[in-house]
């Protein structure tokens, strides 16, 4: 069916009026770009926010005793985790495993107070794995035992600042009620509403003293090398602490909102790809079916000469398809020139940080990067949808009797 | 000039299916365009609205610097000053007072930090519909038991499962009271409300005002007074109106946006999105035109060439052109205009249910997963302004290009 002549043919058709087959072809590139790089925005935007999840607080993977997901008390914890940790390490593919303690409490100066989550942690083995050191930004991340870090929006509200004494009262794992007094080392800023407005962290040996936890914790959030690896090193482990009385969540659930709401968010994806699709198919519908017009004559000898309808049909066809793929190659060109451009300079969204801050861990700056789904779907539909637009006009060239044809004015 | 619209109409009719195609395509990108704008503004209204309900009220007023630094004892003492004020402003529809203190609340195994809110529960009725969101257990009532009846809570039912708490068990509260103490008192789960939104099912306990008062030991001082308006337009205008009679008395009035700086913010983002949306959907549509203009110019160059030659000045020439792009645009823009209306109507009658992806919902938009997409006017009126001026601006070039032609070589294009 290729054969040299229709291409000739088609190619010499196209710049018969330069002009028209600029401006179409030029209205696919310019609607591709804008869509390339629009998804690369969105799909930017997702994937770091899912990362910055995942490195802030949510881990891969975390490991919990049995019953503790549905109920968090520190009655359902992780008894003596040295072996578990030792079997996590032993783990392809996991980077870190880190022990912490999660409990409720008050925290309460002198005429302030308000609900807390506290949670410990090793403190130096997060400082590699997790971004949680960066989001300190008052006072130290190493802080010595006695002393915490606390959210920045906690710290507005209870009106203390680094070196002032904070009470924090807890229902310990025996039931008891404990209280301490520390001194804030630091205040982080994480951009994460909850976090900075509830969270107080420090070390897990003095939460461990004021829950009267022993040698315990209650989770244990693993770091893998890659987001994929997830479900391989879930089944790999899943049978071995089972035995042991604990359980594993992956981080698809663990942000299974988060998941949830970037998939509302797709209607705003998909929602503009069809409007732009629509409006272009009849901008080239229009403009395919002039240029046959125009050519009634010409088509009409054509047929007359012997050419059958059907090489008719492939040779508006392929005109079409030509226009598509230089319009396809230039959009995906314009696209992928703005998307390195933003890509590496970022786009600063900070002057909506409150409105952003909504969503947890969400990036004040965005840097675009496609993925490779969203550049073949997008890529693919205004090919397609370009091509398609021209059979109808390719049906009316083929339709045409050419003895009439050839006496059109 | 009559004749020149009589030649305009005449030619766009000329190639009907051309003239279709085109209207087709400013009228379906116009209307889609509508109703993507009626369905974010619907989704926009209603989550301020049910936001606004739930949290703020419109309007939330305080005690001068409580609200930047939060201290029981410089509470609002004086509630009648503010209601006086409040009940002769006819903008006003409802508005009821608050306690609102941070706090714990423990059964015998599990405890969690909450804001417990303090209200009267006939007036808060009025503004939050959380008497219809109790999906067990009773609504609280007006507090007669007297000093030994154990009181009443009501919390989310996320709360509840994290709790592990059944209507009828014990719970205590325990709050920072005004002079600095720690007090805690026992109340009964009465209720379990699900408004929703994840903070409020996770992390709020509501109680009587007098319950909330005695707990954190206020005598007779509220946190906040929130105010419900008439109509939501009145915010500013009555914002303004209260400061200037309140401030001088040591009272802060603040707006929903100013409260809830997050929400206005999103919506802002969302909208610059489809602002680009629209823009880039214009650029393509304008091609469009651009493409049909100079092709049908073209068909009519020796048409353009005889009618020059008989003495129509280029200046004319423009003006027919551009009549025919005019008549184009402005029945693009009132098919658009008439089908994206339409169809917001339509949706509207029985509203979009987005329920099928449920948890999502739940986080942005307080109790309903059903939108009713709302048609502004101005979102309306200027997209069809552009898309209009877009059709203009684009059948100038192919104007000017009629209008330079030569009559006499134009005569002899083939």
């Amino acid at each position: 069916m290729l054969k040299s002549p229709f291409i000739k043919m088609a190619w010499r058709n196209l710049w018969r009026s330069p002009r028209r087959t600029l401006i179409t072809i030029s209205a696919i590139s310019i609607g591709l770009m804008a869509i390339v790089f629009y998804f690369g925005l969105m799909d930017g935007m997702n994937s770091q926010t899912l990362e910055n999840n995942i490195r802030g607080h949510a881990g891969h993977i975390k490991v919990y005793a049995k019953g503790y997901k549905k109920d968090p008390t520190l009655s359902k914890r992780i008894k003596e985790p040295g072996d578990i940790l030792r079997i996590l390490s032993e783990e392809p593919h996991i980077l870190y495993a880190l022990p912490r303690i999660n409990a409720q409490g008050l925290a309460a100066t002198g005429v302030k107070s308000a609900g807390v989550m506290i949670r410990g942690i090793d403190l130096k083995q997060e400082e590699k794995a997790s971004d949680f050191k960066r989001y300190v930004r008052e006072g130290i991340y190493d802080i010595p035992a006695g002393k915490i870090l606390i959210g920045k929006d906690l710290a507005k509200l209870l009106r203390a600042g680094i070196g002032e004494t904070l009470s924090l009262i807890v229902q310990a794992a025996d039931g008891s009620i404990g209280a301490e007094n520390y001194k804030i080392g630091g205040i982080f800023y994480t951009g994460e509403a909850a976090m900075d407005s509830s969270l107080v962290v420090m070390s897990l040996e003095d939460l461990r003293a004021l829950t009267v936890l022993g040698g315990d914790v209650t989770e244990i959030t693993v770091i893998l090398d890659r987001s994929e690896n997830t479900k391989g090193v879930m089944r790999s482990l899943e049978g071995r602490l089972d035995r042991k009385g604990l359980e594993l969540v992956g981080w698809e659930e663990l942000l299974a909102f988060l998941l949830a709401m970037q998939s509302l968010a797709e209607v705003f994806k998909y929602v503009p790809l069809v409007i732009l699709i629509v409006v272009a198919s009849l901008g080239i519908l229009n403009t395919v079916l002039m240029s046959v017009s125009e050519r009634t004559r010409e088509l009409g000898i054509m047929m007359a000469l012997g050419t059958r309808p059907s090489r008719i049909v492939f040779l508006i066809l392929l005109e079409t398809t030509l226009m598509g793929i230089a319009g396809v190659i230039l959009g995906v060109t314009g696209g992928m020139i703005l998307l390195t451009y933003f890509g590496d300079r970022g786009i600063d969204f900070s002057q909506w940080s409150e409105g952003l801050r909504t969503i947890p861990f969400h990036p004040t700056t965005i840097y675009p990067v496609i993925e490779p789904v969203s550049f073949y779907l997008a890529t693919g539909v205004v090919f397609v949808s370009a091509v398609l637009s021209a059979l109808y006009p390719a049906y009316k060239a083929a339709r045409l009797r050419p003895v009439e044809a050839i006496h059109f004015a | 000039m009559s004749i020149f619209l009589k030649m305009a109409w005449r030619n766009i009719q000329r190639n009907l299916r051309r003239t279709l195609i085109t209207l087709s395509a400013i009228t379906f990108g116009l209307s889609a365009m509508i109703v993507f704008f009626g369905f974010a503004d619907g989704f926009h209204g209603q989550w301020v609205e049910n936001t606004v309900k739930a949290y703020t009220g419109h309007i939330q007023i305080y005690r001068s610097g409580y609200r930047d630094d939060p201290q029981l004892n410089r509470s609002i003492e004086d509630v009648s000053r503010v209601t006086r004020e409040l009940k002769a402003d006819p903008a006003v529809n409802t508005f009821t007072s608050r306690v609102e203190v941070q706090g714990l609340i423990s059964t015998a195994e599990n405890s969690y930090g909450v804001l417990i809110r303090g209200i009267d529960p006939e007036e808060e009725i009025k503004i939050t519909a959380i008497k219809d969101r109790i999906i067990r257990g009773r609504y609280l009532e007006g507090s007669k038991g007297g000093l030994w009846a154990v009181r009443g809570v009501l919390i989310g039912y996320r709360l509840a499962e994290r709790l592990n708490a059944d209507i009828g068990d014990k719970v205590v509260l325990m709050v920072q009271a005004a002079d600095g103490s720690l007090t805690s008192e026992l109340f009964r789960l009465k209720g379990i409300f699900r408004m929703g939104a994840v903070e409020l099912d996770s992390s709020f306990a509501m109680i009587t005002l007098e319950d909330a008062r005695r707990l954190a030991l206020m005598g007779e001082r509220v946190t906040e007074i929130a105010v419900m308006l008439n109509r939501p337009e009145d915010v500013l205008p009555f914002a303004e109106r209260l400061k200037k009679r309140l401030s001088p008395s040591g009272y802060e009035v603040f707006t929903w946006d100013e409260l809830m700086p997050a929400l206005r913010e999103m919506i802002e983002l969302d909208n610059i999105f489809m602002y680009i949306i629209l823009l880039v959907v214009l650029v393509v549509i304008s091609l469009g035109i651009l493409n049909t203009m100079l092709m049908s110019i073209m068909e009519r160059i020796r048409e353009f060439g005889i009618m020059m030659a008989m003495g129509t000045t280029p200046g004319r020439v423009v003006l027919l052109v551009m009549l025919e792009s005019f008549f184009i645009g402005l029945l693009g823009v009132i098919l658009g205009a008439g089908i994206g209306i339409s169809v917001n109507r339509v949706i509207s009658i029985r509203g979009f249910d987005l329920s099928r992806w449920g948890g999502a919902v739940e986080f942005f938009a307080i109790l309903d997963p059903v939108i009713y997409p709302e048609t502004d006017p101005r979102n309306v009126l200027w997209s069809c302004g552009i898309v209009f001026l877009t059709a203009l601006v684009v059948s100038v070039y192919p104007a000017l290009r009629a209008a330079t032609l030569r009559p006499v070589e134009a005569m002899h294009h083939a």
